[in-house]
Formats: structure tokens, sequence, C-alpha cells
């Protein structure tokens, strides 16, 4: 996957992300409703890479309304970074200013500095400063506004993403891989998102929300997760199988083998029946609520150990976004019934103070025989009563 | 309550759903909205509404909608490309004689049937069509179908997670 969007791309992404954080109100209207985007100011890092862009908006009449920063690198994780309603982005005047500056140091220097480059640098992100270049070698770096010549990097003497107070520091570079490799994937599904083709077609360089009012009906803009091979999101998914309950109540020994079976351990739901104390395929029986948490010694006893199980009573949303966010697939026991969660999803967008849409991605062994993937089973209008939890036990 | 206003609404909502791309049928963008069914609880009264959608004569997918036409759920029979021969038969879930005969085969041609109510059993997603034989001893049995799997209720038991306490 590409590093950066293409600088020719910010001006639709930002247009966009701004259209719809003024369609669900989260900035001014008065203000916002009829604003178009000017020209965008590059902001480099201390590399030399491009970051991202400062983007001027005015309003509709003709003021400047504040500005939005919009990353051209992958490493923030998303593409809007910043938008700062009222404050005043003016790239000529600060040019202008840091000139200025410059001009006033040649007293106290031998010789004079010319250059024939000024950039904008995120010195210490989000910190800026205006940097003077000669045939492509830095000659100053002055703070914005202080007018401070920003001293070296001290990464010699600290670890990485800890500076101290003024100092420049490359964000891309003391970013560990690991979470460079995530924000990617991130910003990545963001854009993806962004680039739907029932938003590509569209002029965003205005924010109205009639431009929005025609698809947003249409638009997935929802914090979705399923299991995949690995927490690694490029990796394929779904890495998940549905089991139908082989009689009409073995829907908990169901739900433990497709468990189970995610981890690896393949047993037939009569194996499972037989440790849960669940009767024959011949004369089953279901399992009483008062032994709801022999599942829990299943799982453990089933993986010889190697799973840790974990029972828990009504638990909210969160614990099974953080478990799914974990690769770790639930069973989920709602009155009367088992059936397993391999995904969620939350609608990122909340309309005039209703909750958006929250999912889970149920793996249910019902009907008998069969079974059937529930994509999406509303959260708020099913009584959870049981979930387990099962992690690889680690030592 | 059920009427048939809410039965058209909940049909409109389900089709809207489907045409702006809110249910997605892994190799199934052919299916066809079909008629909301009612469903009840065991005493008869009304739960819910569930919304086929099938290819030919295959179920791939449901809805089910509260009395509210609040979406509960949205499941898939269909799970990928190619496996429609996979899916139950749309007559197997919605067609009430089809129920019906599968309960004679196990009930026998001299019990009193009523006639097939779709209803659920424990949870509103487990979906069943109960059916009561009358036997010519006086006796009375309640016969739960689900696709193509019968069996026989036991009312009463201890609370139990998928049905049937030990015995």
């Amino acid at each position: 996957m590409d590093e950066k969007i293409k600088p020719s791309e910010v001006h639709r992404i930002a247009g966009l992300e701004l259209n719809l954080l003024n369609y669900v109100r989260a900035l001014p209207r008065a203000t916002f409703e009829g604003a178009r985007l000017e020209t965008g100011t590059p902001i480099f890092d201390p590399n030399g890479e491009l970051l991202f862009y400062r983007v001027p908006i005015v309003g509709p009449d003709g003021v400047q309304a504040g500005y939005a920063d919009i990353a051209v690198h992958t490493v923030f994780g998303a593409p809007l970074l910043a938008v700062a309603p009222t404050a005043v982005w003016d790239e000529q005047a600060l040019v202008g200013e840091a000139r200025e500056a410059l001009a006033r140091q040649k007293t106290t220097r031998k010789a004079e500095l010319s250059y024939d480059e000024i950039r904008f640098v995120s010195y210490s992100y989000p910190k800026l400063a205006v940097a003077f270049f000669h045939k492509g070698k830095e000659v100053s770096m002055l703070e914005l506004k202080s007018w401070l010549e920003v001293p070296p990097s001290n990464l010699k003497e600290r670890k990485p993403m800890e500076p101290g107070n003024f100092e420049r520091w490359s964000l891309i570079d003391e970013m560990p891989q690991d979470r460079k490799r995530r924000n990617l994937e991130r910003f990545h599904e963001r854009l993806e998102h962004l680039n739907g083709p029932e938003l590509r077609d569209i002029d965003f360089s205005v924010i109205s929300t009639t431009k929005l009012a025609s698809v947003i009906p249409i638009l997935r803009l929802t914090d979705t997760e399923e299991l995949h091979y690995s927490t690694r999101q490029s990796d394929h998914h779904t890495c998940y199988e549905l089991r139908g309950q082989e009689t009409s109540v073995w829907c908990v020994a169901a739900s433990t083998q497709m468990l189970l079976d995610f981890y690896r351990y393949e047993y037939t739901q009569s194996r499972i029946a037989t440790q849960l104390g669940l009767g024959t395929l011949q004369n089953p029986n279901g399992l009483p609520y008062a032994r709801d948490n022999d599942v829990a010694v299943a799982l453990n006893a089933m993986s010889s150990g190697a799973l840790t199980a974990t029972m828990l009573t009504t638990p909210p949303f969160s614990t099974y976004c953080d478990e799914i966010r974990a690769n770790r697939p639930l069973i989920s026991f709602i009155p009367g019934h088992s059936r397993t969660v391999a995904g969620y999803t939350e609608s990122l967008l909340v309309f005039l103070g209703l909750n958006g849409f929250r999912g889970l991605l149920v793996y249910d062994p019902w009907p008998p025989n069969a079974g059937v993937i529930t994509r999406w089973e509303n959260f708020d209008t099913q009584t959870y009563r049981r979930a387990f939890t099962a992690h690889v036990t680690t030592i | 309550m059920e009427t048939n206003n809410s039965r058209t609404g909940v049909e409109q909502i389900a089709q809207q759903l489907w045409e702006q791309g809110s249910f997605q049928i892994p190799g199934g963008s052919g299916a066809v909205v079909g008629q909301a069914a009612p469903v009840s609880d065991l005493s008869g009264t009304f739960d819910s509404w569930v919304v086929p959608l099938t290819i030919q004569d295959r179920l791939v997918a449901w809805a089910q909608f509260s009395p509210q036409l609040i979406l509960r759920r949205f499941s898939l029979f269909l799970r990928r490309e190619g496996d429609l021969y996979r899916c139950p038969k749309v007559a197997d879930w919605f067609d009430p004689e089809v129920v019906r005969e599968r309960v004679i085969g196990k009930a026998g041609y001299h019990a009193d049937l009523t006639a097939p109510l779709l209803v659920f059993d424990r949870d509103p997603s487990r979906l069943v069509w109960m059916v009561e034989a009358r036997y010519q001893d006086g006796s009375r049995k309640r016969w739960f179908v689900a696709g193509e799997s019968v069996w026989e209720d036991h009312p009463g038991m201890e609370e139990v997670t998928g049905g049937l306490g030990r015995r």
C-alpha cells in the first residue's frame, strides 16, 4: 500500500470530511454552510517528506472561517487531522513575517544568509516552523510566530517519540514500525470509504448539507471489525465458520464447537455434548442456567488448558468490540439460546441526539442443521445474558 | 400490533434497505424481497415481523423487525456465491401446508392438527412453526418445525439454554 495520498486528492478529501462533519452538526453551521476551501499550504516533516496540507476555509460572506489540516502521509492513521474554526491561516503573511525575522538576524551573522526556497515544516508535530533552503540545503528554521531558531534533533540522547520541549524531530522516522503499519491500514480503510462509488463524483469544494443529503442513506460510515487470520487488517477474513446445531437443543454445543474450531481444536458436537452433559444425538438436552459456567470449564479442558475462558454477565457492547479487535470470538448467551459473535459494527454518525446503529455479527447455530449468519443483530433490541471470552493462555 | 398497514410498512422498509445496500448478501444480488410474515410467542401474541429474501425457490436471507418496525436482525443463509443449493427452500419456511405435511409425517395421519403458527422458541431469533396435535385418546402434543427439522416440544422445563433440561 502507498504511504501517501496524491496532493491532487487532498482538496477533495478535505471537502468531503468537512462536509461530513457539517452534516452531523459537528461544525458551527451558520459559519460553515456554504463555505468553500482555498488552496492548501503543504507542510513538511523535518525529514523532507510531505506530511499534510493546511487548507483555509472561507465562509459564504468571504471572511475566513478557519482551516483544516488534511494528512498526505499515512503515518497519521486518518486523513482529517484537525479543524480549527475561526482560526486564521494566511500563508503569505506568515512567510512575510518569517523573511523579516530572518533579515533581523543578519546583524548577528558574519555572512548574509541567502535562500531560494521556503517551506513550512512541522518540526515537532503539530508545532510549525518556516524553513529556508539554499540549493536544497537548510540554512535556517524559525519557529512560527516566536521566530526562534529551531534546534537540531537530540535523538541520540533520548527515546524515539519523546522529544524535548524545543527541538525538531521527525514523526515519520521516529514512529515505531508496527504503529506505522496499523495507521497505514486505518488510513486506507478510511480512504476506501471516502472513495466509494456513491461519493466519487460529487464536488465537495463547497460545504453544504444538500450535497450529502442525497447520498447519506447509502453511506456506510461505521467502525466495523471482523475476525481475521491475525490482528493484521491486511490478512484475510472471514476466518470463521458457521456450525448448525445438530439437535434442536444443542446450541451451546454448536457454539462451543465454533469457538474451538477457530483455535483449531476440532471436536464433534457429540463429543462436546458429552463434555457439557448435553446428552446424545438420540436423547439430547440443553444446559441449565445453573450450569452456565460449565462452558468456560469445557473450553479450558478441551484445549488442554491452552485456552483461558471467562464467563461475563450482561456484558456491554464495548466488551464485544474489545474482544473482536483482539481477534477473539465470543460465545453469547441470550435467554434460552446460545450463539457466537465474530464481529461488530457501530455507526460513527450520531443524528440529532439519536444513537447510531450498534450491531453484532452473530454466527447463530439456529435453525438446526443449518444455522444463519446474522449481519447484523441490533444490539439495542436484544437481551444479552452471558458472554464467554477465551484467550490463548500465555506463560 | 399486527395490521395490514404495518405489514405493508415493514415490506416497504425491507425493500428500501435492500435497494440502498444496507442488506448485503454475498452472491445474492438477484434476491427478491418477499411478503412479511407475523411471528407470535407461544401464546399467540404478536411479537415481530419476518421478511424473507429469496432467489428462485431458495430462502437466502431474512430480516426480522419489531412491532415498531425497527430492524432487529438480518440473517443470511447464503454464505457465498455458488452455495444457493445449500439454502433452505422457501416453502420449508413460509408455506404452512409444507409445515403441516412435515408434522403429519411425525405425528401420524390420525392426529387432529391445528393450523401451523409461526412462533419463536425461547428467543425471537429461534423461529419455528408450532402445530398442536390432538390424538384420539385425548392426549395432546406440541410439534415444532424449523426448516426440515421436526421435533416434539416439552414445555414446562427448568430454565435451560437450548431447551429441555436433563431428563
